[in-house]
């Protein structure tokens, strides 16, 4: 099995299993409870909270949720905004971020989408005419889930702050913690969204990061865990793994970088270049490679590499049950290009070996199909 | 007093010497519906019995009763002595005791020394005394009607709800029909119509990988799942229909795709058909729907089998199916947006009106019977059911 589509998630790290398997077989105990073994295992979660804390280099606390889109949930509609007040987000962000700034947009808010280019980016210029005296927060994504394009989250944050300074920023750093440098202080951002599957965690563990100083209406009520924020007994073993595979990530953060580079390189030198267009550019996340081919859909090629053992995506697996054209659409592709997108995303599992056999697959599918395209 | 759900069945009374077949059938799919229940079936003259089960399940052998073709209607009811006094008890306790009311009693024991009226009358009596005057009685106008039911074995059944079932036959007395189910709104819609007809549900898909997804076949093994739950299990053949396609769009004019496509549909469903002693093939076709739906395209794909084609949906408006579709709750499945087959090579201008000749014509550069041969060679089949 080839498995390039670890942009919708990831092989967990084998030690994951030893880790949730402790904390559900042995320190299965709620964290909240006043005995020792529960006190102890509270500790525990405290730690890891400061690890994260450290890893990411912020100021702050770490709010654990149960996944990336539900700390993109808490940053959008935990914040505390003024109604009507504008909410700047990007033409390209995940359902995550867009569907929540729809229905903010629905209850009144002012909502305004920041251009992007053909590779899915911001474009500064125009995103700095949208941030204004109204506007309470902004969120732009760190790297795009569909092209790996990079926002300039530094800069974009400072002229956010520069325009207005009360505007709260938040980053939706899914696609980028474990793999591109993801430093809360440099960045300056106020909230930021991660997601444990999505660099070898386990999936229903999400975390964000919320800044000193800023403060945040609860969206779940009950027992008041996480400081009141986000109520529910928390998901130890998925914490503690979260911990773990944000530290081993970051640790090979350059070494693994190096890695997927060479085997996307190889990817964009192998392919048929007169029929596939490479739409990430050299800018973008290495982890992500966005093509688009000529006149055969996207969907038909990830199934027919499925003969192969090769998985690919199509875009993002989280909203592959509607036809979305949004993301598609802002590329500006030539028609026969349009329903042509796939994505193949990297981790350091892979090998060379792998990616030579995906290439030569990918170009000889291509020619069988390209035989029978709608005429 | 003992918990009973009477079955009234319908038009089996109108089968004269088949009455028999046509019971012991419909008793087969009600045992069937009802696997997994514990309960005692009880078959009289002209009535059905489902007795000595737990009240817990009450609710769900209603459920599954209303889905079994060939029923009218079922009433949950109590099973007494034909003792008026103690009937008029137990309804005291069974019915409210304030608003207005009747009793509609029927007499089937003519020996019995009362009329049916008085019966009525008696029963209502004592139900006025013990509602304490909050009760009134209005033959015309009435919240709640008591049925009392007086057979002739000294037992009687009183009625607390009548609750409406689909009618029709039961399933598998019109034979086997061959449905062809593409994962749309239509199709799963015909399977079912045919079903209430009687008729037993065969399904052919066919698949386009990689055009169409695992996820567009896991679709039509869920509409034939849901299907089953009024047809009974669902045989569902899965025909690789890809390579008939390659072949068509290679050899034949692509504005011909969809005619010469269907008829090779329908060509593979009636071998299928020849295969598992099916009388008819059954399509969700409707005149006017879509291009390969005009009476020229109709009669050109139906030319190519000699089984009749039933086509119950054929004068159906759009929102008719939809709605038997919400019904029989395949709606929300056939919208989920997957590829079928006949999307795939869609050409931009179909023909609309093709001419016989012309697909024969078209045909005869194909090498048909190895095509279809090859096809059905490599059918999955897969068993359907609600389980």
């Amino acid at each position: 099995m080839i498995f390039l589509d670890n942009a919708s998630t990831t092989r967990p790290y084998a030690e994951c299993m030893d880790i949730i398997n402790k904390y559900s077989a042995e320190k299965y105990y709620n964290p909240s409870a006043p005995y020792h073994e529960a006190l102890s295992v509270s500790k525990e979660i405290k730690e890891a909270r400061e690890k994260i804390l450290r890893l990411l280099v912020g100021e702050g606390k770490i709010v654990f949720t149960a996944s990336g889109t539900e700390s993109d949930n808490l940053a959008l509609f935990g914040t505390k905004k003024p109604n009507g007040s504008r909410i700047v987000i990007s033409q390209s962000e995940h359902p995550a971020v867009y569907n929540c700034a729809m229905e903010l947009k629905q209850r009144g808010y002012d909502v305004v989408e920041a251009k992007t280019d053909k590779t899915g980016r911001v474009i500064v210029g125009e995103f700095e005419n949208l941030v204004n005296e109204n506007t309470a927060l902004v969120s732009i994504m760190h790297v795009n889930n569909e092209t790996g394009c990079i926002n300039d989250i530094k800069t974009l944050c400072a002229i956010a702050k520069r325009k207005n300074p009360s505007v709260i920023f938040h980053s939706d750093g899914i696609q980028a913690v474990g793999k591109i440098r993801t430093n809360m202080r440099d960045l300056g951002v106020d909230l930021y969204s991660i997601s444990a599957h999505k660099f070898h965690g386990l999936k229903g563990t999400g975390a964000l990061f919320v800044k000193k100083g800023i403060n945040l209406h609860p969206i779940m009520f009950g027992g008041g865990q996480e400081d009141n924020i986000r109520s529910a007994t928390e998901n130890v073993g998925g914490i503690m793994c979260l911990a773990y595979a944000l530290e081993r990530s970051i640790s090979k953060l350059e070494e693994n970088d190096k890695h997927v580079r060479i085997l996307r390189n190889a990817v964009i030198n192998g392919i048929d270049i007169y029929n596939i267009k490479v739409i990430s550019d050299d800018n973008s996340s290495p982890y992500i490679l966005s093509l688009a081919l000529k006149c055969v859909r996207g969907e038909v090629m990830l199934h027919s590499l499925e003969k192969y053992g090769i998985m690919i995506g199509t875009g993002s697996a989280c909203s592959t049950h509607k036809s979305s054209k949004r993301i598609p659409n802002l590329l500006r592709l030539p028609t026969e290009y349009e329903n042509g997108i796939i994505r193949v995303s990297f981790n350091d599992f892979n090998t060379k070996d792998d990616i030579d056999y995906f290439i030569k697959q990918l170009n000889s599918e291509y020619k069988a199909l390209y035989k029978y395209v709608r005429g | 007093m003992e918990r009973t759900i009477l079955i009234r069945i319908g038009e089996i009374f109108l089968k004269g010497n088949n009455k028999f077949y046509f019971v012991s059938l419909l008793k087969n799919n009600i045992l069937h519906s009802l696997e997994g229940i514990q309960f005692r079936f009880v078959n009289t003259q002209n009535r059905m019995y489902i007795e000595n089960y737990s009240e817990n399940d009450e609710e769900e052998i209603i459920s599954r009763l209303t889905k079994v073709f060939g029923i009218v209607s079922i009433s949950p009811a109590v099973k007494v002595k034909t003792d008026l006094d103690e009937i008029g008890r137990i309804c005291s306790e069974l019915f409210p005791k304030e608003g207005i009311f009747r009793v509609t009693v029927n007499r089937a024991d003519k020996r019995f020394p009362m009329t049916s009226a008085e019966m009525a009358g008696y029963i209502g009596g004592i139900m006025l005394k013990n509602a304490g005057g909050n009760l009134k009685v209005n033959l015309h106008k009435f919240d709640f009607e008591v049925e009392v039911d007086a057979r002739e074995n000294g037992i009687s059944y009183i009625f607390y709800k009548r609750v409406p079932c689909s009618g029709g036959l039961p399933v598998g007395c019109g034979g086997n029909g061959m449905l062809l189910l593409s994962g749309g709104i239509d199709s799963p819609v015909a399977g079912y119509l045919m079903a209430k007809r009687g008729v037993k549900i065969y399904a052919v898909h066919y698949h386009s990988f990689p055009y169409t997804s695992e996820q567009a076949k896991e679709k039509v093994v869920e509409l034939a799942r849901i299907i089953s739950r009024y047809t009974g299990e669902i045989e569902l053949f899965v025909v690789p229909f890809t390579d008939i396609q390659y072949a068509i769009k290679e050899h034949c004019p692509i504005e011909y795709m969809i005619t010469i496509m269907r008829r090779f549909m329908m060509r593979i469903a009636q071998k299928l058909a020849e295969k598992t002693r099916c009388g008819a093939i059954i399509t969700g076709e409707n005149l006017g729907q879509v291009a390969s739906q005009t009476m020229e395209s109709i009669n050109v794909t139906n030319s190519v089998v000699t089984l009749p084609v039933f086509r119950p949906l054929i004068a159906f408006d759009k929102s008719q199916i939809i709605d038997v579709a919400r019904e029989i709750d395949t709606y929300s499945t056939s919208i989920l947006p997957y590829e079928d087959c006949c999307t795939v090579f869609l050409p931009k201008n179909p023909v609309i009106k093709p001419r016989l000749n012309l697909a024969e014509e078209y045909e005869s550069r194909l090498d048909v019977d190895k095509l279809i041969a090859d096809a059905i060679e490599n059918v999955e089949i897969i068993n359907c059911s609600f389980k």
